[in-house]
């Protein structure tokens, strides 16, 4: 079996091929080249944006509730009309970029943190330690994440703060096997084993040749779990397992909306299309991300 | 009489014709043959000690017979042709129906081979219930049952130690003692729930789990089905449920429908919107026990600082009904008025009284404190719409007060543990359809006790109307709890809202909204118009 | 393989009871209301209040004797219950993995000759397209345009007659195949890229050999391995994937089982379930592995 699902295939090539310098340079080069990613870019500064001036640019107050006022259809002075307690669904959408993006980004750094560091742990000093750690990963994984996710909610109760942790927890495995496969073979390479033979730490050998080298594929592979978190936080809110209410989140927005379907189809589409672009901004982020710094596909 | 009104009322009469004409009193069908398909939401195993849920009951009803059925919210006759009842309402005299015979063809009774269902058939199936102390037959039934004899094939005597007004209750009388066939549990065992064999108009098809039952028309039922299929389809997801009925893939949703659905298919001339006239209440239950709860000046307080009825209105569509209490209009118990006296929207009132029990915002950062401490009332609920939308309304409603509400939604699960616990704080919570559910929620060993909802004079009410055959004194003794209840609970109330199915237009002669499934008895013989589908 | 077993279902165990609720309180519906007592007695007659310990050794030892217990939600068999709706799940990935293959090797494969091309660009936006729509979401758009407005398709359900089964497959195997479409496609493209870029490769193109019989013959072969690779490896994602999809399209599968089965508190379904599925998931990457030797003789197991 190969070691990682995504299509970077760590092997000996990358630690050659790195030159720091000149490396970066042409994956900024490429990135800036690539249409997409700065498109993706611009959307995600916008929606960044949003979330940060929510409370400057958004119409209304998301949390007032209005019942002379309630399931109307979009209107100059509701744009995407109001939800079933009179709420301005608009607003309610901008606030929600504060969420989701949050989530993603927690839950992203988590796992990215968590995973690589057991990852590194594991690949580098074997034995016990490796074999605890990949049981575990083991174990995670022979689940199907989302079920997981939705028991540990459930164990811990629905909140924003439990749905990021479980998903967290769910995630970190995918970093731990794809670091730990990189730095198997890191460490046979010859500078490696020098820097062993004249004395190195362990722990100036990781913060020096391990880390920067895997860097390049965490980077990659963290962008796209940003992306998915934000998809699987909106499964489970659609759930009930997501945020408390009254909190604007695109997921239980969704879950709100459909029973509205056939009345206010417009409450189901809008936070569909904003999941859907700000993953997609992601995706083209961490698309272009990949290309740039995977020295196998470049020309 | 103007013009407009004449024409109105032609409309009304030939509508009512039309609508009349087809039924089937005689036995005979306009169309013969056709496929009802009934979509629920969930279904179990269909054994009667076991299965807990409704719409399992539907398809459990139409493949056993029952002693009677329940229509109009009436007793009619099924297995039992007629039955007496002793002046002081503890024995029951069944006479069974002769020629009724077991569903043949299968692995128990070979086709033709079958035997008909006498007496015996009815002791075996009240004792099977009773004997097995997980069943889940009525404790108010279990605590009153002597015993259950056959004096002759055809009669039945049940005796009771006391009389039993709610024996004919949906929710907890003898509705749910299906009569099933000895030979069948013996063969099946534990699978009997898998593979059920009645006496009733439908046939037991085929059972495919999370997926469908198919029932096909006993030709040898008393009458003539006018079906002959009828499939329960179960669909998960109510929205897409909604979509199927619509596309004709179902014919008759048969659980709750949501409002905003009820209202589009009340504009919609294919569809027939059912109710099933038991209005259900949306309140607020908590731990009375503790404080600030335990102080009724509070609660008073949580009433009227949000505006239940708009709430309601808002978030149940056409659904809505203005009232408050432990029962519904048209349901035993209801007293009127009883919104307007205590929950009105009175944000000022509410104020006050918290100031009166000293709940005040001393520190200015625009909660209120109590006991020097910020007052975080947490508010459980479970997470399935439109639960979350009331929590939302009344952290809102607290909010305008200074009073801070902390939401806490969790599956229905962990809010039930958390109830059971007696765990501090608000709980989002509905009424129970019809009597029998008046005593399971605030009857002795209620549902709610564990919050603290203990109150002798309200037992004692509700236990004596349970013995009460005087429909007059007994509605007087439902209405002083009713009344009582909300005097001394004050359970803010948002209001009731309707159970309404939707059915297609070409399903003809189904009335619906009874929790026996009525598809053939003397009255209605339900067919499909193919040529409408 | 058998201690991961072993540790999936303890953990499973443990976590499932973890959830606070009863199971037997939430049989109840509006029609059976249930009081404190009448519970209590149910749950003693199911062995519920017994000491966990005692009921998880209960478990293994039937479990060795191949019985799965009880539902407490439909008291037959777990392993009724089971077996009652894998085929159908497994139908569900099969098929959803079947379409992801149909549309992503040639869009991949199409992308990768056509590199830097508008063709490449299009193919590739639409692979992200694919994996940025909230799944759920695309079921219900799909229900609505194909089952209600058009019309052409069941909206949910299972059809009897193999056509209608079929057609009831449609939507419901179009929106899990996009969880896995614009990550194979991806894959499809990316490894044929390197895999033109090999030596043999262009030898085989200087040795004057036309540009499609290189492509079919040597290329494809080998950039079938990431592809398959890929596939097995989101397996437990696709099975994660179905349990949303199965409920929204009232699939009876096995994703929709244990997730009732969380709600529902049902221990021993759940906790068998999840034992399923990772048995499911250790059979694909045996298989995997098997198939690897077919694609590329020159992997052997080890």
């Amino acid at each position: 079996m190969a070691e990682n699902i995504f299509e970077l295939t760590p092997d000996v090539d990358i630690a050659e091929e790195i030159r720091p310098k000149s490396f970066s340079l042409i994956a900024f080069q490429q990135f800036i080249r690539n249409g997409r990613a700065l498109l993706g870019m611009a959307v995600l500064l916008v929606l960044v944006l949003a979330a940060i001036f929510a409370d400057q640019i958004s119409p209304y107050d998301p949390y007032k509730t209005n019942y002379a006022n309630v399931k109307q259809p979009p209107s100059g002075e509701h744009f995407i009309g109001t939800d079933e307690l009179g709420r301005d669904s608009f607003s309610r959408l901008i606030y929600g970029a504060r969420v989701s993006l949050m989530i993603g980004v927690l839950v992203s750094a988590f796992s990215t943190t968590v995973g690589v560091a057991l990852g590194v742990v594991a690949g580098f000093f074997g034995g016990t330690v490796d074999m605890v750690i990949m049981r575990l990963v083991d174990i995670i994984m022979s689940f199907p994440l989302l079920v997981l996710a939705i028991a540990l909610v459930a164990v811990f109760g629905p909140s924003l703060n439990n749905l990021m942790a479980a998903l967290g927890f769910v995630y970190w495995v995918v970093f731990t096997r794809l670091v730990r496969g990189m730095v198997l073979s890191l460490r046979e390479t010859e500078y490696i084993v020098g820097a062993k033979a004249i004395g190195a730490t362990d722990f100036a050998i990781i913060f020096n040749h391990i880390l920067p080298n895997v860097f390049p594929v965490v980077v990659v592979l963290a962008s796209f779990s940003v992306a998915e978190a934000i998809l699987a936080a909106a499964a489970l809110s659609y759930l009930g397992l997501g945020a408390q209410p009254p909190t604007a989140e695109w997921g239980s927005m969704l879950s709100n909306a459909k029973e509205l379907m056939r009345i206010l189809p417009v409450m189901s589409i809008a936070p569909g299309v904003a999941i859907m672009i700000t993953v997609l901004s992601i995706n083209f982020i961490g698309d272009a991300l990949r290309d740039a710094l995977d020295p196998t596909l470049r020309n | 009489m103007n013009l407009k009104t004449v024409l109105i009322y032609a409309a009304l009469v030939v509508v009512l014709s039309l609508s009349l004409a087809p039924a089937a009193a005689d036995g005979h069908c306009p169309q013969e043959g056709g496929t009802f398909t009934i979509g629920v939401d969930t279904f179990l195993p269909m054994d009667p000690n076991t299965a807990a849920h409704d719409w399992t009951f539907y398809a459990i009803t139409n493949i056993n017979s029952m002693l009677f059925r329940i229509e109009s919210g009436q007793p009619v006759g099924d297995l039992a042709e007629s039955w007496d009842i002793s002046e002081d309402g503890t024995v029951y005299t069944w006479h069974i129906r002769p020629g009724m015979m077991w569903h043949d063809g299968n692995e128990i009774f070979p086709e033709g081979e079958s035997r008909e269902v006498t007496a015996h058939d009815v002791v075996y199936s009240i004792y099977r219930q009773y004997d097995d102390e997980s069943s889940i037959m009525a404790a108010d039934l279990r605590n009153l049952f002597v015993s259950a004899e056959a004096t002759d094939d055809h009669t039945v005597v049940l005796t009771l130690s006391g009389p039993d007004a709610i024996i004919y209750d949906k929710a907890r009388g003898l509705t749910f003692t299906a009569i099933v066939a000895q030979e069948a549990i013996e063969h099946y065992g534990d699978d009997y729930g898998l593979n059920p064999l009645g006496s009733g108009p439908f046939e037991f098809v085929s059972y495919s789990p999370d997926e469908e039952v198919v029932l096909r028309a006993n030709e040898d039922y008393y009458i003539d089905p006018c079906l002959d299929e009828v499939i329960f389809r179960v669909m998960p997801d109510v929205p897409a449920a909604m979509i199927a009925l619509e596309a004709g893939d179902i014919d008759w949703w048969g659980a709750v429908t949501p409002g905003d659905d009820v209202g589009r298919f009340l504009d919609n001339e294919d569809m027939t919107v059912i109710n099933f006239g038991c209005p259900v209440a949306t309140r607020l239950y908590m731990s009375v026990d503790k404080p600030p709860f335990d102080d009724v000046r509070f609660r008073k307080a949580l009433s009227h600082m949000k505006d239940g009825n708009a709430i309601n209105a808002a978030l149940r569509g056409p659904t809505h009904v203005k009232g408050a209490g432990t029962a519904g209009p048209g349901v035993a118990g209801y007293v009127e008025g009883l919104y307007d006296e205590y929950h009105s929207y009175d944000p000022e009132l509410a104020m006050s009284l918290l100031d009166e029990l000293g709940i005040v915002d001393s520190d200015g950062d625009g909660w209120r404190e109590m006991d020097g401490e910020l007052l975080e009332i947490p508010m459980f609920a479970w997470n399935s719409d439109p639960a979350p939308d009331y929590v939302a309304a009344t952290v809102d409603a607290g909010a305008q007060v200074g009073l801070k509400i902390r939401p806490e939604i969790a599956d229905p699960g962990t809010n039930n543990a958390r109830r059971n616990d007696g765990e501090w704080g608000i709980y989002l919570g509905q009424g129970w359809c019809g009597e029998g559910g008046t005593n399971a929620l605030w009857g002795r060993n209620g549902w709610i006790s564990t919050l603290g909802y203990v109150d002798e004079e309200i037992f004692t009410l509700l236990d004596q109307s349970a013995q009460n055959l005087d429909e007059e004194s007994r509605e007087a003794q439902l209405q002083a709890a009713t009344t009582r209840i909300a005097a001394i609970y004050f359970e803010p109330a948002f209001g009731f809202f309707n159970i309404f199915t939707v059915k297609n237009n070409y399903v003809k002669d189904f009335f619906g909204g009874e929790w026996t499934l009525n598809l053939v008895t003397d009255d209605h013989n339900v067919w499909i118009n193919e040529d409408e589908r | 393989m058998i201690p991961l077993v072993f540790g999936v279902t303890t953990a499973t165990f443990a976590l499932i009871h973890l959830i606070p609720g009863d199971p037997v309180e939430l049989m109840m519906s509006n029609a059976r209301q249930l009081t404190q007592e009448e519970i209590h007695r149910i749950r003693d007659k199911l062995g519920l209040n017994d000491p966990l310990p005692v009921q998880y050794v209960r478990y293994l030892t039937n479990l060795l004797k191949g019985d799965m217990g009880i539902s407490v939600r439909s008291r037959s068999d777990v392993s009724y219950e089971i077996m009652q709706r894998l085929p159908d799940t497994i139908i569900l990935t099969v098929t959803s993995i079947c379409l992801v293959l149909v549309l992503a090797l040639p869009i991949g494969i199409v992308s990768a000759l056509k590199r830097g091309t508008w063709i490449d660009t299009a193919a590739m936006t639409f692979a992200l397209f694919g994996v940025s729509i909230p799944a759920f979401w695309f079921g219900i758009m799909l229900m609505l345009i194909f089952g209600l407005y058009l019309d052409w398709l069941p909206t949910v359900g299972q059809g009897k007659t193999p056509i209608e089964f079929a057609r009831s497959l449609i939507l419901p195997s179009v929106t899990l195949s996009l969880i896995l479409l614009g990550l194979v496609t991806r894959v499809a493209r990316s490894s044929m890229l390197e895999v033109l870029s090999l030596d043999y490769v262009r030898t085989a193109r200087a040795k004057g050999l036309g540009a499609k019989w290189v492509n079919f013959r040597h290329a494809l072969p080998n950039a079938l391995i990431p592809i398959l690779t890929i596939v097995s490896g989101q397996f437990a994602a696709l099975l994660g994937g179905a349990v949303v999809i199965e409920k929204v399209f009232g699939w009876p599968g096995i994703g929709r089982l244990a997730v009732d089965a969380i709600f529902a508190r049902d221990y021993l379904v759940v906790t068998n379930t999840v034992l399923v599925f990772a048995l499911m998931v250790i059979v694909v990457n045996l298989a995997t592995d098997i198939l690897y030797t077919y694609i590329d003789p020159r992997i052997r197991f080890q």
